[in-house]
Protein backbone atom coordinates (compact mmCIF):
# COMPACT_ATOMS: atom_id res chain seq x y z
CA UNK A 1 0.00 0.00 0.00
CA UNK A 2 1.38 3.42 -0.84
CA UNK A 3 1.49 5.85 2.05
CA UNK A 4 -0.05 9.27 2.14
CA UNK A 5 1.99 12.42 2.64
CA UNK A 6 0.15 15.60 3.41
CA UNK A 7 1.11 18.40 1.03
CA UNK A 8 3.65 20.99 2.33
CA UNK A 9 0.85 23.44 2.95
CA UNK A 10 -2.75 22.60 3.75
CA UNK A 11 -5.30 23.42 6.45
CA UNK A 12 -4.08 20.30 8.28
CA UNK A 13 -0.28 20.51 7.97
CA UNK A 14 -0.03 24.31 8.36
CA UNK A 15 -3.10 25.52 10.26
CA UNK A 16 -1.46 28.87 11.10
CA UNK A 17 -0.84 29.66 7.44
CA UNK A 18 -4.35 28.53 6.58
CA UNK A 19 -5.76 31.38 8.62
CA UNK A 20 -4.12 33.91 6.29
CA UNK A 21 -4.64 31.82 3.15
CA UNK A 22 -7.97 30.13 3.77
CA UNK A 23 -8.76 28.58 0.39
CA UNK A 24 -7.40 25.49 -1.32
CA UNK A 25 -6.30 26.00 -4.91
CA UNK A 26 -6.51 23.33 -7.56
CA UNK A 27 -5.30 23.99 -11.08
CA UNK A 28 -5.77 21.89 -14.14
CA UNK A 29 -9.35 22.56 -15.20
CA UNK A 30 -9.76 22.73 -18.97
CA UNK A 31 -12.37 24.12 -21.31
CA UNK A 32 -13.69 22.30 -24.34
CA UNK A 33 -12.69 25.12 -26.70
CA UNK A 34 -9.00 24.39 -26.32
CA UNK A 35 -6.79 21.33 -26.20
CA UNK A 36 -4.02 21.84 -23.63
CA UNK A 37 -2.70 25.28 -24.56
CA UNK A 38 -3.71 25.07 -28.22
CA UNK A 39 -6.60 27.00 -29.73
CA UNK A 40 -6.43 30.20 -27.70
CA UNK A 41 -5.15 32.11 -30.74
CA UNK A 42 -8.02 30.95 -33.01
CA UNK A 43 -10.71 33.68 -32.90
CA UNK A 44 -13.73 31.37 -33.24
CA UNK A 45 -12.50 29.22 -30.33
CA UNK A 46 -11.27 32.13 -28.25
CA UNK A 47 -14.72 33.72 -28.19
CA UNK A 48 -16.19 30.59 -26.61
CA UNK A 49 -13.92 31.25 -23.63
CA UNK A 50 -12.25 34.66 -23.91
CA UNK A 51 -10.61 34.75 -20.46
CA UNK A 52 -9.31 32.21 -17.93
CA UNK A 53 -11.88 31.30 -15.32
CA UNK A 54 -11.57 30.69 -11.59
CA UNK A 55 -14.43 28.53 -10.39
CA UNK A 56 -15.75 29.62 -7.00
CA UNK A 57 -18.69 28.44 -4.94
CA UNK A 58 -21.31 31.23 -4.61
CA UNK A 59 -21.05 31.16 -0.79
CA UNK A 60 -17.28 31.70 -0.89
CA UNK A 61 -17.64 34.41 -3.51
CA UNK A 62 -20.22 36.24 -1.40
CA UNK A 63 -17.77 36.23 1.51
CA UNK A 64 -15.18 38.06 -0.58
CA UNK A 65 -17.67 40.28 -2.39
CA UNK A 66 -17.01 38.72 -5.77
CA UNK A 67 -19.60 38.55 -8.54
CA UNK A 68 -19.78 36.52 -11.71
CA UNK A 69 -17.27 37.81 -14.25
CA UNK A 70 -15.15 39.88 -11.84
CA UNK A 71 -11.38 39.93 -12.28
CA UNK A 72 -9.80 38.32 -9.25
CA UNK A 73 -6.26 38.34 -7.87
CA UNK A 74 -5.04 34.95 -6.72
CA UNK A 75 -2.07 34.63 -4.37
CA UNK A 76 -0.25 31.74 -2.76
CA UNK A 77 2.10 32.13 0.27
CA UNK A 78 5.39 31.41 -1.48
CA UNK A 79 4.89 33.00 -4.88
CA UNK A 80 6.26 36.39 -5.91
CA UNK A 81 3.55 37.15 -8.46
CA UNK A 82 -0.21 36.82 -8.42
CA UNK A 83 -2.43 35.30 -11.11
CA UNK A 84 -5.42 37.19 -12.46
CA UNK A 85 -8.30 34.99 -13.61
CA UNK A 86 -11.96 35.86 -13.93
CA UNK A 87 -14.48 34.59 -11.37
CA UNK A 88 -17.12 32.09 -12.41
CA UNK A 89 -19.62 31.15 -9.72
CA UNK A 90 -20.72 27.54 -9.81
CA UNK A 91 -22.43 25.18 -7.40
CA UNK A 92 -20.34 22.27 -8.66
CA UNK A 93 -17.37 22.89 -6.36
CA UNK A 94 -16.65 22.59 -2.65
CA UNK A 95 -16.90 25.96 -0.82
CA UNK A 96 -13.34 25.55 0.57
CA UNK A 97 -11.81 25.04 -2.87
CA UNK A 98 -11.21 27.30 -5.86
CA UNK A 99 -10.38 25.81 -9.25
CA UNK A 100 -8.25 27.71 -11.75
CA UNK A 101 -7.97 26.85 -15.42
CA UNK A 102 -4.57 25.63 -16.51
CA UNK A 103 -2.42 26.20 -19.59
CA UNK A 104 -3.56 29.71 -20.43
CA UNK A 105 -1.47 32.16 -22.37
CA UNK A 106 -2.27 35.55 -23.82
CA UNK A 107 -2.15 35.58 -27.65
CA UNK A 108 -2.53 39.36 -27.91
CA UNK A 109 0.29 40.11 -25.45
CA UNK A 110 3.13 42.27 -26.75
CA UNK A 111 6.01 41.20 -24.52
CA UNK A 112 7.16 37.71 -23.56
CA UNK A 113 6.03 38.21 -19.97
CA UNK A 114 2.58 39.35 -21.10
CA UNK A 115 2.14 36.41 -23.45
CA UNK A 116 3.34 33.84 -20.94
CA UNK A 117 2.04 35.07 -17.59
CA UNK A 118 -0.79 37.58 -18.04
CA UNK A 119 -3.51 34.92 -17.87
CA UNK A 120 -1.42 31.99 -16.63
CA UNK A 121 -2.20 30.57 -13.21
CA UNK A 122 1.40 29.36 -12.99
CA UNK A 123 2.36 32.95 -12.16
CA UNK A 124 0.94 32.30 -8.68
CA UNK A 125 2.45 28.86 -8.26
CA UNK A 126 5.74 28.72 -6.31
CA UNK A 127 8.71 27.14 -8.07
CA UNK A 128 11.34 26.79 -5.36
CA UNK A 129 11.69 23.88 -2.88
CA UNK A 130 9.86 22.57 -0.91
CA UNK A 131 7.18 23.33 -3.49
CA UNK A 132 9.27 22.20 -6.43
CA UNK A 133 11.41 19.14 -7.05
CA UNK A 134 9.36 16.69 -5.09
CA UNK A 135 11.72 13.72 -4.35
CA UNK A 136 10.04 10.94 -6.33
CA UNK A 137 8.52 12.53 -9.42
CA UNK A 138 10.31 15.87 -9.39
CA UNK A 139 7.31 17.96 -10.30
CA UNK A 140 6.07 21.19 -8.83
CA UNK A 141 3.13 21.26 -6.45
CA UNK A 142 0.35 22.25 -8.81
CA UNK A 143 -2.68 21.16 -6.79
CA UNK A 144 -3.65 21.37 -3.16
CA UNK A 145 -1.93 24.68 -2.48
CA UNK A 146 -3.27 27.26 -0.08
CA UNK A 147 -4.34 30.54 -1.59
CA UNK A 148 -6.26 33.73 -1.02
CA UNK A 149 -8.34 35.73 -3.47
CA UNK A 150 -9.45 39.31 -3.62
CA UNK A 151 -11.30 41.41 -6.14
CA UNK A 152 -9.12 43.22 -8.65
CA UNK B 1 -45.63 22.55 -43.06
CA UNK B 2 -43.02 23.94 -40.71
CA UNK B 3 -39.28 23.48 -40.96
CA UNK B 4 -37.24 24.12 -37.83
CA UNK B 5 -34.25 22.85 -35.84
CA UNK B 6 -35.20 21.20 -32.56
CA UNK B 7 -32.93 21.11 -29.50
CA UNK B 8 -32.97 18.31 -26.93
CA UNK B 9 -31.36 19.62 -23.71
CA UNK B 10 -30.91 16.09 -22.35
CA UNK B 11 -28.83 14.99 -25.34
CA UNK B 12 -26.59 18.08 -25.46
CA UNK B 13 -23.04 17.54 -24.18
CA UNK B 14 -22.00 21.20 -24.37
CA UNK B 15 -19.28 20.81 -27.00
CA UNK B 16 -20.13 24.08 -28.81
CA UNK B 17 -19.50 22.37 -32.19
CA UNK B 18 -22.77 23.76 -33.57
CA UNK B 19 -21.68 27.32 -32.87
CA UNK B 20 -18.34 26.99 -34.63
CA UNK B 21 -19.75 24.95 -37.54
CA UNK B 22 -22.55 27.48 -38.11
CA UNK B 23 -20.14 30.40 -37.97
CA UNK B 24 -17.71 28.84 -40.43
CA UNK B 25 -20.53 27.98 -42.86
CA UNK B 26 -22.13 31.43 -42.76
CA UNK B 27 -18.81 33.32 -42.38
CA UNK B 28 -19.92 35.29 -39.32
CA UNK B 29 -17.51 37.64 -37.55
CA UNK B 30 -16.34 37.15 -33.98
CA UNK B 31 -19.05 37.88 -31.41
CA UNK B 32 -22.00 37.17 -33.74
CA UNK B 33 -23.84 33.87 -33.63
CA UNK B 34 -26.89 32.21 -35.10
CA UNK B 35 -26.93 29.52 -32.41
CA UNK B 36 -25.41 29.69 -28.96
CA UNK B 37 -25.39 27.08 -26.19
CA UNK B 38 -25.52 28.23 -22.60
CA UNK B 39 -24.56 26.03 -19.67
CA UNK B 40 -25.79 26.35 -16.12
CA UNK B 41 -25.46 24.26 -12.97
CA UNK B 42 -28.70 24.25 -11.02
CA UNK B 43 -30.01 22.78 -7.80
CA UNK B 44 -32.40 19.87 -8.24
CA UNK B 45 -34.19 17.40 -6.02
CA UNK B 46 -32.01 14.84 -4.25
CA UNK B 47 -32.08 11.37 -5.76
CA UNK B 48 -30.33 8.08 -5.03
CA UNK B 49 -27.80 8.75 -7.82
CA UNK B 50 -27.37 12.45 -7.17
CA UNK B 51 -26.67 12.99 -3.49
CA UNK B 52 -25.62 16.62 -3.94
CA UNK B 53 -28.74 17.59 -5.85
CA UNK B 54 -27.00 19.36 -8.72
CA UNK B 55 -27.69 19.16 -12.44
CA UNK B 56 -25.95 20.65 -15.44
CA UNK B 57 -28.49 22.21 -17.77
CA UNK B 58 -28.07 23.37 -21.34
CA UNK B 59 -30.10 25.91 -23.18
CA UNK B 60 -29.87 26.77 -26.87
CA UNK B 61 -30.27 30.32 -28.01
CA UNK B 62 -31.73 29.22 -31.32
CA UNK B 63 -34.67 30.46 -33.40
CA UNK B 64 -37.56 28.00 -33.18
CA UNK B 65 -39.48 29.75 -36.02
CA UNK B 66 -42.32 30.35 -33.58
CA UNK B 67 -45.87 30.74 -34.87
CA UNK B 68 -46.60 34.23 -33.51
CA UNK B 69 -43.11 35.57 -34.14
CA UNK B 70 -42.66 38.85 -32.20
CA UNK B 71 -39.67 39.77 -34.36
CA UNK B 72 -41.86 40.07 -37.48
CA UNK B 73 -44.24 42.53 -35.84
CA UNK B 74 -41.31 44.42 -34.23
CA UNK B 75 -39.58 45.03 -37.58
CA UNK B 76 -40.57 48.41 -39.03
CA UNK B 77 -38.70 47.84 -42.29
CA UNK B 78 -40.52 44.62 -43.21
CA UNK B 79 -37.22 42.80 -43.37
CA UNK B 80 -38.46 39.77 -41.45
CA UNK B 81 -40.97 37.68 -43.40
CA UNK B 82 -42.53 34.25 -43.12
CA UNK B 83 -40.97 32.32 -45.99
CA UNK B 84 -41.29 28.81 -47.40
CA UNK B 85 -41.97 26.00 -44.90
CA UNK B 86 -42.95 28.58 -42.28
CA UNK B 87 -39.37 29.71 -41.74
CA UNK B 88 -38.88 33.30 -40.53
CA UNK B 89 -36.46 34.72 -43.07
CA UNK B 90 -34.43 37.88 -42.74
CA UNK B 91 -34.21 39.89 -45.97
CA UNK B 92 -30.76 41.44 -45.60
CA UNK B 93 -31.35 44.11 -48.26
CA UNK B 94 -34.24 45.62 -46.27
CA UNK B 95 -32.66 45.38 -42.78
CA UNK B 96 -31.21 48.63 -41.41
CA UNK B 97 -29.76 47.10 -38.22
CA UNK B 98 -31.99 48.98 -35.76
CA UNK B 99 -32.06 46.01 -33.37
CA UNK B 100 -35.79 46.10 -32.57
CA UNK B 101 -36.16 42.40 -33.38
CA UNK B 102 -33.26 41.54 -31.06
CA UNK B 103 -35.07 43.20 -28.15
CA UNK B 104 -38.39 41.61 -29.14
CA UNK B 105 -37.11 38.01 -29.35
CA UNK B 106 -38.16 36.17 -26.16
CA UNK B 107 -35.50 33.47 -26.72
CA UNK B 108 -32.62 35.93 -27.25
CA UNK B 109 -31.95 34.08 -30.46
CA UNK B 110 -30.99 37.08 -32.61
CA UNK B 111 -27.73 38.97 -32.88
CA UNK B 112 -26.57 42.17 -34.56
CA UNK B 113 -23.82 41.75 -37.12
CA UNK B 114 -21.68 44.92 -37.02
CA UNK B 115 -19.83 43.97 -40.19
CA UNK B 116 -22.90 44.05 -42.46
CA UNK B 117 -25.05 46.13 -40.04
CA UNK B 118 -27.90 43.62 -40.23
CA UNK B 119 -29.51 41.24 -37.79
CA UNK B 120 -28.50 37.57 -37.76
CA UNK B 121 -30.87 34.71 -37.11
CA UNK B 122 -31.25 31.02 -37.85
CA UNK B 123 -33.23 30.38 -41.01
CA UNK B 124 -32.53 26.59 -40.99
CA UNK B 125 -30.26 27.22 -44.00
CA UNK B 126 -33.19 27.58 -46.45
CA UNK B 127 -31.09 30.04 -48.44
CA UNK B 128 -28.38 27.38 -48.86
CA UNK B 129 -30.40 25.16 -51.23
CA UNK B 130 -31.98 23.21 -48.36
CA UNK B 131 -28.75 21.46 -47.40
CA UNK B 132 -28.55 19.76 -44.00
CA UNK B 133 -27.57 22.61 -41.65
CA UNK B 134 -23.95 22.34 -40.42
CA UNK B 135 -25.05 22.56 -36.79
CA UNK B 136 -27.17 19.42 -37.20
CA UNK B 137 -24.40 17.69 -39.14
CA UNK B 138 -21.76 18.38 -36.47
CA UNK B 139 -23.89 17.77 -33.36
CA UNK B 140 -22.17 14.82 -31.66
CA UNK B 141 -24.77 14.28 -28.96
CA UNK B 142 -27.64 14.23 -31.42
CA UNK B 143 -29.33 17.11 -29.64
CA UNK B 144 -30.01 19.19 -32.74
CA UNK B 145 -32.36 17.76 -35.33
CA UNK B 146 -33.84 19.20 -38.48
CA UNK B 147 -37.57 18.65 -38.32
CA UNK B 148 -40.45 19.02 -40.72
CA UNK B 149 -43.79 19.25 -38.98
CA UNK B 150 -47.13 19.31 -40.73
Amino acid sequence: MPGYVESPESPYSTPELAKKYPLILITGARHIASYQSMGHNIPYLRELLPYPLLEIHPETAAKYGIDEGDWVYLETPASERSAKPRAHLTLGINPRVVSAQALWWCPEGKTYNDRAFKYNVNAAIPMKPPYGYEPIVGTRVLRGLLCRIYKA
Amino acid sequence: MKRFISFDPNACVGCHSCEVACKQFHKLPVGVFRIKIEKKIEKTALTAFDKRGLAMKFRARLCTQCDDAPCISACSMGALVRGVFGVVVLVKEKCNGCGACIDACPLQAMWLNPKTNTAEKCNTCVDEHFKVPPCVKHCMGGALKLELKT
